[in-house]
């Protein structure tokens, strides 16, 4: 082909403890950057280098110093966790290059140097929240894998609670990867909150839901109307791993692999095609094909892949996504994104319970979020006295 | 009692004292995604009397001038010599910010400007209370004494009685002893209120 190179950095990690997410979400771009080399209305093709930091922190500053000294490579699209983007922000910084970042965090942060395609609290965590209250659930217990994401999601929810007149009966922590669950949900039990907010991730996640179901099979107890889980993470993919309970846990998220349009029926087939086996596409796996669109259409609005000028175009970028049609907010680089809430199935997808009706603009800081829910405002009035 | 912490500075005015440069470019850019409001102008004092100001930039590098004004404000930090960072603690900067200024670390300062100041002003009125309560004891002592002497009881009751009358008339101790001190021709009257401090004292 005659179309012009221009390099591109993947960075995720194929090993360690985040392996499977890695993944999905390198899939997710390669099949953006061939859609782009196939896409005559781009007059250039993506020259991927790849790296693959194996999910330790030392290997994403090596990883981005390897694809930043590549010539002429000023953009990557990688790193899942808080922990890795933060740590290679200092070099993207120090070589005015570009970090295109495709996964949900928990905001608190804006910089001149990564573009933010996931979905932020006031596109997760807060919606999930509003969700839960209209349903009528008062009483939340947290149980989280002990890192930023759970603390700040759980800090973000329990003000939101606290304002609206619910409550938190108890707050517990697990180290990563830690299965022994008995405990929490003895607590749990005891307890018999409206519901279940979980941070936790990954085999902490499967090994709890798992544990509950049982506990409340035993107990005489439906899991998922007595005591339904509630996550800002349960993906497509985890469901084969949690198993025969997998179902009925409540997910908040800008995409599901049954969102309904033309875009993501073009996603699904072209996944299915490219990974046949490669199991079901998720919202991360989605954030980095949307990063890499993206990024497409700013080089070519900007007419060069200078990060100042690709930045500068930003504003005036959309895209068509599987979730919808999304668009950068220039002011802070973060992307306007469609929340959803599904519930989870035995055939692992997700069952789409309510669809934001909007386009929701991206607030990182939590600058703009109403401080309670207007239906319920009433209530607090009540309460501000003092 | 626990303070509230304060995490969102929407609406807030902040006054940046830098040169136009990269690091005021930064810094005014992400506070205005913060929601905050920048003051344009060079404030005077009639806008800190006003309260047109939630809180203040300076530069440590440059002879900056004190603020006249109790808010919260961050010392923007380049060169970390002694002479420049002794200023800072001089002039008590809620907290600082390092040059080159990033988008990151930003929102940190806000947020320890604001509640440390916000902590400190607690400490300012709490020592306020502390102070008069020191500065009354004298009286407090003097007056037990006499109420002891002319109503032959114990200290205890003594004190009992006082605290009883001050909070009916919801004065301090301190005031109420320094009053009955100064009235003590008559003979005290410690239920109800004093026919000669009905005129002042109106709850």
């Amino acid at each position: 082909m005659g179309k012009a190179p221009v390099p591109l950095g993947l960075m995720f990690s194929q090993a360690g403890p985040y392996a499977a997410v890695g993944r999905t979400m390198l899939r997710g771009a390669q099949l953006a950057v061939s859609e782009i080399a196939a896409d005559p209305a781009h007059d250039f093709r993506f020259d991927v280098h790849t790296v693959d930091p194996g999910g330790r922190n030392d290997g994403y500053v090596a990883g981005a110093q390897a694809l930043l000294a590549v010539p002429g490579l000023r953009h990557v699209v990688g790193c899942y966790t808080s922990s890795s983007r933060k740590e290679v922000l200092p070099v993207f910084e120090k070589l005015d290059a570009v970090l295109w970042y495709p996964s949900h965090y928990e905001g608190f942060e804006t910089s001149e140097n990564i573009v933010y395609t996931g979905a932020a609290p006031n596109q997760h965590v807060v919606p999930l929240t509003h969700y839960i209250l209209s349903e009528g659930g008062r009483r939340a217990f947290m149980v989280g894998s002990n890192y930023i994401w759970a603390w700040e999601n759980n800090r973000i929810m329990r003000e939101i609670l606290g304002r609206n007149g619910a409550q938190v009966l108890g707050e517990r922590y697990l180290p990563i990867d830690e299965v022994d669950v008995d405990e929490i949900i003895d607590l749990i039990l005891r307890h018999r909150p409206d519901f279940i907010f979980s941070t936790l991730i990954g085999q902490s996640a499967y090994s709890f839901i798992r544990c509950l179901r049982r506990r409340c099979s035993q107990a005489d107890l439906d899991q998922p109307r007595d005591l339904p889980v509630l996550s800002c993470s349960l993906a497509e993919f985890e469901l084969p791993l949690i198993g025969d309970a997998c179902d009925g846990h409540i997910s908040s998220s800008v995409y599901f692999s049954s969102v309904r349009s033309e875009a993501n029926d073009r996603f699904l087939a072209a996944w299915g095609q490219s990974y046949p086996g490669g199991g079901p596409t998720s919202a991360d796996a989605e954030a980095s094909y949307i990063a890499v669109h993206m990024l497409a259409r700013a080089i070519r609005r900007a007419g060069s892949a200078e990060p100042a000028a690709v930045l500068a175009a930003l504003n005036t970028v959309s895209f068509d996504a599987p979730q919808g049609l999304v668009q950068i907010d220039a002011d802070n680089r973060h992307c306007f994104l469609w929340p959803r809430i599904g519930r989870s199935c035995a055939d692992g997808t997700f069952e789409i319970l309510h669809s934001s009706s909007k386009l929701v603009r991206p607030d990182p800081y939590l600058v703009w979020e109403p401080l309670a829910l207007p239906a319920l405002a009433g209530e607090k009035m009540l309460r501000v006295v003092s | 009692m626990t303070p509230q912490i304060r995490s969102n500075f929407r609406g807030a005015r902040a006054w940046v004292a830098l040169p136009e440069d990269q690091n005021r470019e930064v810094l005014v850019r992400t506070l205005e995604r913060l929601g905050l409001s920048v003051f344009e102008r060079c404030p005077d004092a009639t806008d800190f009397v006003a309260g047109r100001l939630d809180v203040a930039f300076v530069d440590a590098d440059q002879d900056f001038m004190m603020l006249d004004a109790d808010i919260p404000h961050i010392a923007v930090i380049g060169m970390e010599a002694p002479s420049r960072l002794a200023r800072v603690v001089r002039h008590r900067a809620s907290s600082v910010l390092m040059k080159p200024v990033r988008a990151t670390g930003i929102f940190t300062a806000l947020f320890l400007a604001f509640n440390e100041h916000a902590i400190r002003q607690r400490e300012v009125i709490e020592r306020a209370n502390l102070s008069r309560r020191a500065e009354g004891r004298r009286a407090v002592v003097k007056a037990i004494l006499k109420i002891m002497k002319d109503d032959d009881v114990s200290d205890d009751e003594a004190y009992r009685r006082m605290r009883v009358a001050s909070m009916t008339r919801r004065i301090p101790i301190e005031e109420f002893a320094a009053q009955t001190l100064a009235a003590s021709t008559s003979s005290m009257r410690l239920a109800g209120t004093a026919a000669h401090e009905r005129k002042t004292k109106q709850p």
